[in-house]
Order: C-alpha cells, then structure tokens, then sequence
C-alpha cells in the first residue's frame, strides 16, 4: 500500500489505492486503519466529495528501512 | 626458551584492524534488523560476524605480542628474568591463537548454518564441536585451520553463487565475489609454510575480499 501510494507521488485516491494494492475494500479500510493509526500516512479531505491518501515522513522512512532490510535479505540469501 | 615464529611485517595488524571494522558494521547491522524483523537467523548472522571480528581481534593482540616483546637477549644478568617473561607471553600466544582459531571457524560455521537453513540444534553442536577439535589439532599441524577454513568458504561461496544464480544482481553478486576471493586467500596461507612470502599476498588477498563486502554493505545502506 505504501509503495502504492509513493509510486502516486505520495497521494492517492482510495479507489485507486484498493486497484493499485489489489485489496478489497473491507481490508483496504483496515489496512488504512493501521497505517493511519502508526502515522504512516494520512487521509486529506480536499472537499466534501475527494479524499487523498497522504504518505507521511514516517511512511517514506519505514518504506527506505524496508527497501534496506529487504536488499541485506536477498544479498545474503537469508 | 621458545621461540615464536613470526614474520617480520607489520602491516597484517592494520590489514586485520580493517577487516574488524568491516565485520562489526556487517554484524551490527543484522542485529538491528533482527531489532526489527525479530527473527533469529538475523541475530545468529550477526553473532557469527562479530565472532570473526573477535577472532581476528585476539589475532591482532597475539601479533602484538610477537612484533613488541623482545624474546632474546644476550644479557647475561638478564637471561633468567627474559625467560619467565618468554614464557608468559607463548603461553598468552598459544591460547590467544587457540582462540583465533576457533572463534574463525565457529564464525563461519555460523554463517554456513545460517545461509544453508539449518534449524537442528543437533548439527550447531556437531559443527561447534568440530570447530573445537580442528582449532585444536591445528596448534600442531597449522595448515588444518587454513584447510578447514577454505572448506567451508567454498561451501559458503557455493550458497551464495546459488543465490546469486535466484537473484543477480550487483549486491548478490558482490558478496558472492567477496567470499570467493576470502576462500583463495585460505587456500593461499595453506602454503605459507613452503613460502613465506605468501602470507603477505594471503593477507592482501583476504583484504580484498573484505573490502568487497564492504562495498556491498555501502550499496545497502544507499538504498532508497
């Protein structure tokens, strides 16, 4: 989900997250929770109608320490 | 008297103070991942590196004792005095190399066990133990240790060239690189004793390969 919502230059619509993250929209919501709850990202009201998906520093962050422990992971085949 | 065998060169102590650094940051790294992920293997990998770290660092205090302290003396008011310090200090150097030797291969028996999946604490006590008694038997036929080490760098290396074939890409192939280049310079101090001008091309040969995971360790650190 967060990749997703960085490959959308950190904003996204729900929508298009739950296509681009392949979920369905009960465990779109909890995942969201999750991410929301840990500030990983934010959801932005633009008007009554559109909300966006915001990925915040701390999301950014955790995605480069995972992007980190996955290139240790796969270079020492553990 | 005894008299320790060294070879007058002392750059293998910066060499080996090199390759701590490098092992330390490795280890300390797979302990922070273990931080986060909480599996074991992170922090055994971890602790098998900085085994090797300790290894070479008693390797570099034994040095010390052999570059530093003046085993003969032709002095004849001093020659009792100069024996009872010989004597400690071979004492000091046969654990120290003892330890060397063990810590080395238990560090890299560790890597072997961890890379290759091995979750039976039967074989970690096997392997441990063989560890043991070739860092004993080593004491008199050193190049044992040397074997025994190249051995299990090859089959460590054969694990990482499989890795290497699953993923390829720089970092696989650079550890893959890294450790193949540290299995020759095993092979290369194994005919230390035939020539002994081979040691300095074995520790070059080792740095090298050192060098070679660190380089992998910055390309990680880089990602973003």
């Amino acid at each position: 989900m967060l990749v997703a919502i960085q490959k959308a230059q950190g904003k996204i619509k729900p929508t298009h997250l739950m296509y681009k993250a392949n979920l369905s929209h009960k465990l779109l919501n909890s995942y969201l929770g999750d991410l929301i709850k840990r500030d990983m990202a934010q959801e932005l009201q633009v008007d009554k109608v559109h909300k966006f998906i915001i990925l915040t520093d701390k999301g950014r962050d955790f995605l480069i320490q995972f992007r980190k422990i996955k290139e240790f992971q796969e270079s020492f085949g553990l | 008297m005894t008299v320790a065998i060294s070879h007058v060169w002392y750059w293998d102590c910066i060499i080996e103070l090199i390759m701590v650094a490098i092992l330390a940051l490795i280890s300390f790294h797979s302990y922070s991942i273990y931080k986060i992920m909480r599996e074991n293997k992170y922090k055994w990998f971890s602790y098998s590196f900085f085994a090797i770290a300790l290894a070479f660092v008693g390797r570099i205090a034994m040095n010390f004792i052999i570059y530093t302290h003046q085993i003969r003396r032709v002095v004849s008011g001093a020659v009792i005095a100069t024996f009872r310090q010989t004597n400690a200090s071979d004492v000091l150097w046969h654990y120290g190399l003892f330890t060397y030797r063990s810590l080395m291969l238990i560090g890299l028996l560790g890597i072997f066990l961890i890379i290759t999946d091995s979750k039976e604490k039967k074989n970690w006590i096997l392997m441990f133990y063989l560890a043991a008694l070739t860092a004993f038997t080593s004491m008199q036929i050193p190049y044992i240790f040397n074997l025994s080490t190249a051995v299990i760098l090859g089959l460590i290396f054969v694990k990482f060239a499989q890795n290497y074939i699953k993923h390829p890409r720089r970092s696989t192939f650079g550890v893959t690189a890294a450790f193949l280049t540290i299995f020759f310079s095993q092979v290369t101090f194994i005919f230390v004793s035939f020539n002994h001008s081979l040691y300095i091309a074995g520790e070059i040969i080792q740095l090298l390969g050192y060098l070679l995971l660190l380089a992998v360790y910055v390309a990680i650190l880089r990602v973003r």
